[in-house]
């Protein structure tokens, strides 16, 4: 047995100092181009999983979500985010009877409409529609310009209202500054969040085909991640798992090339497939090639339909998506979506400067809180401005050119613009 | 464990008989607080009140709560916990002798509540009054044990099953790190004690403030904290506290360092090199555990709790008994007292290494249950699998070996002389022999335990054998 030795009244001093000293490496604002130390500094302050219990995690996270079974080990558990803060009342989304599971249907869920729930500390609201927006009719009214969002649970607004989600507050800037700007000529913006939560790519393709383009959309705005390989494989095995049709040939052909047969699909007494792991195995090495496909077919979907497609990057908050983690999918995900000619706007860095605990919903959760919801929005209008083409597509009336519309609208004198007085307000935050 | 060997950590008082109780030297001068500064009448020494030593305590904790908010460390209800311990302390430290051991019970109550809620911090109190209650049953030792031991079985099935759907899942693992160890260590003591204990101590036992945050706590001896209440100057005391947190803060932020920035995921071994990087890192994980120990029990020292240290230079040891020593000494002692004495002094008509044989094979499999009965309590599994079991099983062996070996040396060796030869603060010349041979048996145990280390975090036997064939052969 070791007994302490008595700590003097010297060390006790140097001890002191040493905290002081860590207390002000944590406080200063160290320069960008110091990317290794901020790295470091920001792991040495992350109570965040590393990425491989990430992986762990992600499989709980939404298969829990999903499954509604418990995570695997390696994942937090109930106690361990108790202890990180957690408060009584904060449940999982598949507890929350929010979503409803549709087996055997492509989609496998989607969210109940008509909604009004306490969801994550927040009111959870949907439509009619089954939206986590506000109200809306499935005719368009005339005069009015439609944007429909595809994305997951960082579109949907995960933890936050919907009126705090970037999407609503895009619908809200459009309108007010078309009008100020004298370019709407009398037109109204309407951007209508199909995101759901834990919606694969696949998911999203077909929500704009049995959904969205039935609301006649004059603008498709479709959100990627760097959890959407994950996303795809959890929604192709619970397809695989219910015998849901496949619905698309390319998704079949995919399967296929991977090697994954008929004796590998058995599932057991539980619902589970016995041969996931090997699945998943086979899977692995074809997922970009099926991103590729699916992003391929929404484009031509929007071709025949006549409707433009933005790729919009949106990151998670925090380390999951550090530059260093997110280098490869976001290359990846411009690649494809040059491939088929769709315009990207990456808004990954839009929280790299900032303290990840200012932004994230809670310590154990990555999902942006309203403040992050609210970059991500000023990251996209920006985006939008200085997208010449996109701009007039919106503001037809516009006269100057998207560049010097970026200008006009996001110079910081420019107070008359709605989001140019945002940006002042927050960049002095 | 085992015989005497070469560890000065060896060398020291068990755990329980280190300090000398505060009420040994109390000062009973007849003068009260105003002519005896600093005390109230019939006050010990050691809590004697000085304002500037205590100031310099409060503001190093306070900056040490503000390290902890800026860092994030260990969640809020550690940082929950630690604001609370600062702003009781102050109350803690003006408050008469015989009113600050229910004064720290109290707080530690209301960090429960804090933490947990009010239902979980109920249910966590009624069940604790129960248990504690079975402990002061007019009945014979034996019958109190059995009756706990029914208990626990009762609630065990309780929680296994799902027989209680009412009950928060929370209030398990909460009411199982408070009692599932340190229950065992009390009955021990209440057998051998001469005299009942207090109802204060037996409370305050269980209900240990930095508890509500850590969940893995150290097996706290409760001799140890009894005795070790007061037994030195109360400043003394708190700055060792404050330097055990401090020492607890700098672990957690290199166990964050290493588990963000260096440790990669087994599936990503393709080498020998990334192969060694990841046996030192997962090993290195360790680093929570410790940090967490010393923060608990630093904790503990501002409240004039006297501990000795949970985890010693572990990653420094000679040899694997010198390991068992040195890491978790907490858990070595717990086995000690509880399996490996009783069994070496049953055994003590037998030749010497057969009883240590006997014992420290004991003390193995005892450690292997009570890992599984932990992980049931905390975690609602027992774990159990074959890693765990080779993992336990290749250590006890060698610790055996280690054992039987270092028994066979004996203190009179030429070996032990020539290392008390080396402690000698007279000869302190560097020899370089001994120190090469010291570094490479470092080496070579921090190796061996790195692996160990690796077999035991692997999801099966199959995994770490491909972990191993993938690094070894750069596959």
């Amino acid at each position: 047995m070791a007994t302490n030795p008595a700590t003097s009244v010297a060390s006790a001093r140097l001890a002191m100092l040493q905290c002081l000293v860590l207390l002000a490496v944590a406080a200063v604002p160290w320069p960008e181009r110091w990317a290794a130390f901020r790295s470091v500094l920001a792991s040495a302050r992350s109570p965040e999983l590393n990425r491989a219990e990430r992986d762990v995690h992600a499989a709980g996270y939404y298969e829990g979500l999903i499954g509604g079974g418990d995570g695997p080990e390696g994942a937090r558990g109930e106690l361990a985010l108790r202890l990180m803060g957690k408060p009584n009342g904060w449940v999982r989304f598949n507890d929350a009877d929010v979503s409803r599971l549709m087996p055997g249907d492509f989609l496998q869920f989607e969210l109940v409409p008509g909604v009004h729930r306490i969801l994550f500390g927040q009111p959870f609201v949907t439509n009619s529609h089954g939206m986590h927006s506000a109200e809306v009719s499935l005719e368009k009214p005339p005069g009015t310009f439609r944007i429909a969002v595809l994305g997951a649970s960082l579109d949907m607004g995960w933890g936050v209202t919907y009126q705090e989600t970037y999407s609503h507050q895009l619908e809200e800037w459009l309108n007010v500054h078309g009008r100020r700007r004298g370019m709407d000529s009398g037109r109204r913006y309407e951007v209508l969040n199909f995101a759901v939560a834990a919606y694969s790519p696949l998911q999203r393709l077909e929500t704009l085909r049995r959904k969205a383009l039935a609301f006649h959309p004059d603008l498709v705005i479709y959100s990627a991640t760097m959890l959407d390989l994950r996303l795809m494989e959890i929604h192709l095995c619970d397809a695989l798992r219910t015998r849901t049709d496949l619905t698309y040939d390319f998704v079949k052909a995919t399967v296929d090339e991977a090697g994954v047969s008929r004796d590998q699909l058995q599932v057991e007494g539980e619902g589970k497939l016995v041969f996931k792991d090997q699945i998943k195995t086979r899977m692995r090495p074809h997922y970009w090639q099926l991103y590729d496909a699916t992003l391929g077919e929404l484009a031509g979907t929007c071709r025949s339909a006549g409707v433009p497609v933005v790729i919009v990057i949106i990151p998670r908050v925090g380390k999951a998506d550090a530059p260093p983690a997110r280098a490869e999918p976001v290359a990846r995900l411009k690649a494809i979506a040059g491939h088929h000619a769709l315009p990207v706007y990456d808004l990954s860095d839009t929280f790299d400067r900032y303290d990840p605990a200012s932004l994230e919903i809670a310590a154990w959760d990555d999902h942006p809180n309203a403040l992050g919801h609210r970059r991500l929005f000023l990251a996209l209008a920006r985006s939008l401005v200085k997208d010449e083409p996109r701009y007039r597509l919106l503001f037809p009336a516009a006269r100057s050119s998207g560049k010097d519309a970026g200008k006009t609208v996001f110079t910081p004198t420019g107070a008359s613009a709605e989001p140019a007085a945002a940006e002042v307000r927050m960049e002095s935050e | 464990m085992g015989a005497e060997i070469k560890n000065p950590v060896t060398t020291r008082l068990a755990p329980h008989r280190q300090y000398v109780p505060a009420e040994a030297r109390a000062a009973v001068g007849p003068y009260g607080f105003r002519s005896e500064w600093g005390l109230y009448p019939g006050e010990p020494e050691a809590c004697r009140r000085q304002v500037l030593p205590f100031l310099r305590s409060m503001v190093q904790l306070g900056v040490l709560v503000a390290l902890f908010k800026r860092y994030q460390i260990e969640g809020r209800a550690f940082l929950a916990l630690a604001t609370l311990a600062l702003a009781a302390l102050p109350v803690h430290y003006l408050a008469p002798y015989r009113w600050k051991k229910p004064f720290f019970l109290a707080v530690s109550v209301v960090g429960l509540f804090w933490v947990f809620g009010t239902e979980v911090a109920a249910l966590v109190l009624g069940l604790a009054a129960l248990l504690i209650g079975i402990c002061f049953l007019p009945v014979s030792w034996g019958a109190r044990a059995a009756s706990l031991a029914l208990l626990a079985a009762a609630l065990a099935a309780a929680r296994g099953l799902s027989l209680v759907a009412a009950v928060p899942a929370t209030v398990w693992p909460v009411l199982a790190t408070m009692f599932m160890f340190r229950l065992l260590i009390y009955l021990y003591e209440i057998k051998h004690a001469r005299a009942p204990e207090t109802l204060i101590d037996t409370v305050g036992y269980f209900f240990l403030l930095p508890n509500f945050c850590f969940m893995h706590f150290p097996v706290v001896d409760y001799r140890a904290l009894q005795r070790g209440y007061f037994a030195d100057d109360v400043h003394a005391i708190q700055r060792r506290g404050l330097q055990m947190m401090f020492r607890g803060t700098v672990q957690l932020l290199c166990y964050r360092l290493i588990y963000h920035e260096l440790l990669i995921p087994a599936a990503e071994v393709h080498g020998p090199a990334s192969l060694a990087g990841y046996l030192v890192c997962n090993y290195l994980l360790y680093l929570r555990v410790s940090g967490q120990f010393h923060m608990a029990c630093g904790m503990l020292h501002l409240f004039g709790y006297q501990l000795p240290e949970t985890h010693h230079w572990y990653l420094l040891a000679t040899g694997f008994t010198d390991y068992w020593r040195r890491i978790n000494i907490y858990w070595k002692d717990f086995m000690v007292r509880l399996f490996f004495n009783p069994v070496v002094f049953r055994l003590k008509r037998w030749p010497q290494p057969a009883a240590l044989a006997v014992a420290t094979v004991t003390v193995f499999l005892a450690t292997w249950a009570l890992h599984a009965y932990q992980s049931f309590w905390l975690r609602g599994s027992w774990g159990l699998s074959a890693p765990d079991a080779l993992f336990w099983s290749v250590l006890g062996v060698l610790v055996l070996v280690n054992v039987q070996l270092d028994a066979r040396r004996g203190r009179n060796s030429p070996a032990a002389r020539s290392r008390a030869r080396g402690s000698d603060a007279a000869t302190r010349r560097i020899e370089l022999r001994p120190l090469a041979i010291r570094g490479l048996k470092t080496a070579a145990t921090f190796t061996t335990i790195a692996l160990l280390w690796s077999l035991w975090s692997s999801p099966s036997l199959a995994a770490w054998l491909d972990l191993m064939h993938r690094g070894l052969s750069g596959v």
